[in-house]
């Protein structure tokens, strides 16, 4: 008996947080959510001189923000991780965890793109003129490392059980949710913390400029006019144990998770959307719902030509046109590593609100994309199950179904 | 009740398939057999990574050190087992990722001037984590999932037990790969490597004929093994795919002895305060 196994239990969310350019918490970006405010702005960061806009959050830059025992390195990315932390009652939550199920049974799975690397950036300015040398404070280890925001999490919360960062470009912090699964589903341990952390660096600033893939204006997804992504940053964390008799009705669900590659191209998805269309796919048949029963779908949408004309492609091969869909990037940015655990926070406050979102920037929609029943405004509708869609480079795909656990 | 399977089928266990590796010294599985198992001596000695000759020209062109190790060691694993790669999702696995392409993009962006950060399209899009991942999905045409992890110094342990959870979940066979290359100068400053190491396995949920061993995990605190001479101990703490070791030497002797009631024990490091017990059937 495989009771256990894939298909079988969902995951239960019992916690949640995320902090980004529309604020700290979910206070924060529910209430610019609900507002249809957009938190980008235009950049103006670091030495960074591109015309474009960013969604950056509002990272303290106090010496004693962090715990004694983690200062010392000056870690854009671990700050924003402690911030994330520190919203909504999260750490009690996983304090709660830790006595229920103990430390080591405990993992930590967390997505990001460029983790603390921002650090050795600034670094290679000040070379050591004679040997070449880095200068002392780039920490590789507690900052450049890919898993150094893994790391930096788990000792932050005092935990001891096994642990990963996922880095697959802007599907990171989806895919883990399905690790995750897998890790509780399989009994390897009892509770996950599974999210994102991304932070703004100049590599993905000035590397999606020489794409030419940044719009000059705060980005509107699925738009006529839309000319390109915002980069944004975000921290967003999730606590997650297998649902059980004791998780009440109407407790938020990871219902099923779908992976897949294009096998196309390195920046461009495949042309049909068929590695997309796999993963939305595979979502529903774990989360054993048809199609219809997809009450909103978070797109990806991160208002790139090609992205929105694929993904509306691809949506439109799986679903009936009447689902209504958006994407939020207009608001927060494309928080890249950290996109697919914002979005599935963005669907969770959807369906405790019961409100699918709209779109803020998108003015005059493509009427050429494949058939979407797009919103650009807030829709109040009744919902239980949200598909969220998060595609990186190297054609990584990850679609995630949330939803809310039915009466018995 | 909580739907919760019993232990026995929840144990992480799954099946060695086939195995490569490249490491210095260490040319393929065959070489690694003999050294790793003592009857040949291991002689440490620099080594080229070849080019993907596989790769379509248009990507040929643009793959550094880091995608061409991996490539290879999964080549060399899907062939020794005659399995298609389209029917194996994968599992990557480093802790360094792509240095040269890393060291080439902070250079750029040293500039003071914004008009001189110019990072060349293939550069940016080759430094993400999962490009050796991409290019492997594009040059087999696999659209089965594949994730890329990081674990620092366990990379290897997080790939192998992620690998495993995979098998067990999908029921399907796997391909790991785990790689790491050298950084250069001023990275290697602050992460130094003494080589380029990678290694692959193929792992399937059930045996059968071409079955080299059976895996069975384990978190635990036990100190982690090293390897019996100075020289390999020396290698496998240098790179965190080399990490691997102590479980390929026992792969070796089992292979190598042909024993059927051959099991034992290796602790491979993990993160603080665990170790990746493996158990080798």
């Amino acid at each position: 008996m495989k009771l256990r196994m894939t298909g079988q239990a969902f995951l239960s969310m019992s916690a949640f947080t995320a902090t980004s350019c529309l604020g700290l918490g979910l206070s924060g970006l529910r209430n610019s959510l609900l507002a249809q405010n957009s938190g980008l702005l235009p950049c103006q960061f670091e030495s960074v001189d591109l015309e474009t806009y960013i969604g950056i959050t509002e990272i303290p830059s106090k010496e004693d923000f962090l715990p004694a025992e983690f200062r010392g390195v000056d870690c854009r990315n671990n700050t924003l991780a402690f911030l994330g932390l520190q919203q909504d009652g999260f750490i009690d939550a996983v304090e709660k965890a830790k006595s229920n199920f103990g430390k080591t049974r405990i993992g930590v799975f967390l997505g990001t793109s460029t983790s603390g690397m921002l650090q050795t950036e600034k670094g290679y300015r000040e070379l050591n003129p004679d040997t070449g040398a880095l200068p002392p404070w780039v920490d590789y280890q507690r900052s450049q490392n890919t898993y150094s925001v893994a790391h930096f999490v788990r000792a932050v919360l005092g935990l001891t059980g096994p642990a990963a960062v996922v880095s697959t470009a802007c599907s990171s912090s989806a895919k883990v949710f399905a690790m995750a699964q897998r890790m509780l589903q399989l009994d390897a341990i009892d509770a996950a913390i599974v999210g994102g952390v991304d932070s703004l660096c100049l590599t993905t600033l000035y590397g999606f400029h020489s794409l030419q893939l940044l719009s000059q204006n705060p980005c509107k997804p699925y738009d006529i006019n839309r000319d390109g992504i915002s980069i944004g940053e975000a921290a967003a964390f999730a606590l997650l144990t297998c649902d059980d008799d004791r998780t009440p009705p109407g407790s938020l669900l990871i219902k099923g998770v779908g992976e897949s590659s294009d096998a196309y191209h390195m920046s461009s998805p495949h042309p049909e959307g068929t590695g997309a269309q796999k993963a939305m796919h595979s979502a529903l048949r774990q989360a054993r719902l048809p199609a219809c029963e997809i009450d909103y779908i978070h797109l990806h949408g991160t208002a790139t030509k090609n992205n929105d004309a694929i993904e509306s492609k691809a949506v439109s091969a799986v679903f009936d046109d009447k689902i209504p869909a958006s994407s939020t990037k207009g608001a927060t940015g494309h928080c890249l590593g950290a996109a697919g655990g914002l979005n599935v926070a963005i669907a969770a406050i959807a369906l405790q609100q019961q409100m699918a979102w709209g779109s803020p920037g998108t003015q005059v929609l493509d009427d050429s994309l494949s058939p979407v029943h797009y919103l650009k405004q807030n829709t109040a509708r009744p919902m239980r199950n949200i598909l969220s869609n998060s595609f990186g480079f190297g054609g990584s795909n990850c679609s995630i179904v949330v939803g809310l656990k039915d009466p018995v | 009740m909580k739907t919760r399977v019993d232990r026995s089928e929840a144990t992480l266990q799954c099946y060695v398939q086939s195995i490569a590796i490249l490491g210095p010294g260490l040319a393929n599985w065959n070489d690694a057999l003999s050294i790793l198992s003592g009857k040949q001596n291991f002689c440490k000695s620099a080594f080229d990574i070849p080019p993907v000759t596989w790769l379509p020209a248009a990507e040929r062109r643009r793959v550094g050190k880091m995608v061409r190790l991996a490539l290879t060691v999964g080549k060399a694993a899907i062939q020794d087992a005659g399995m298609d790669a389209r029917d194996l999702a994968t599992v990557f696995t480093s802790s360094s990722g792509d240095g040269d392409n890393c060291d080439a993009i902070f250079q750029t962006l040293a500039h003071p001037e914004s008009s001189e950060r110019f990072i060349s399209p293939t550069r940016f899009h080759n430094s993400v984590h999962n490009a050796p991942a991409g290019y492997w999905s594009i040059a087999n045409q696999c659209t089965l999932p594949s994730t890329s992890l990081c674990a620092y110094d366990a990379s290897f342990s997080a790939g192998l037990l992620e690998a495993c959870c995979q098998v067990k979940s999908s029921g399907k066979s796997i391909l790991l790969i785990s790689s790491d290359v050298m950084y250069p100068y001023p990275l290697s400053g602050i992460r130094p490597m003494d080589s380029d190491f990678a290694v692959a396995m193929i792992l399937s949920l059930s045996a059968n004929n071409t079955t080299q061993a059976k895996l069975t995990l384990n978190c635990t605190s036990q100190p982690m093994s090293r390897m019996d001479t100075p020289e390999l101990e020396a290698l496998r703490s240098s790179n965190p795919s080399a990490r691997s070791l102590p479980l390929l030497q026992v792969l070796a002797d089992k292979i190598e002895t042909r024993g059927h009631d051959f099991s034992s024990m290796v602790y491979l490091e993990y993160l603080e305060p665990l170790s990746l017990e493996v158990r080798i059937d």
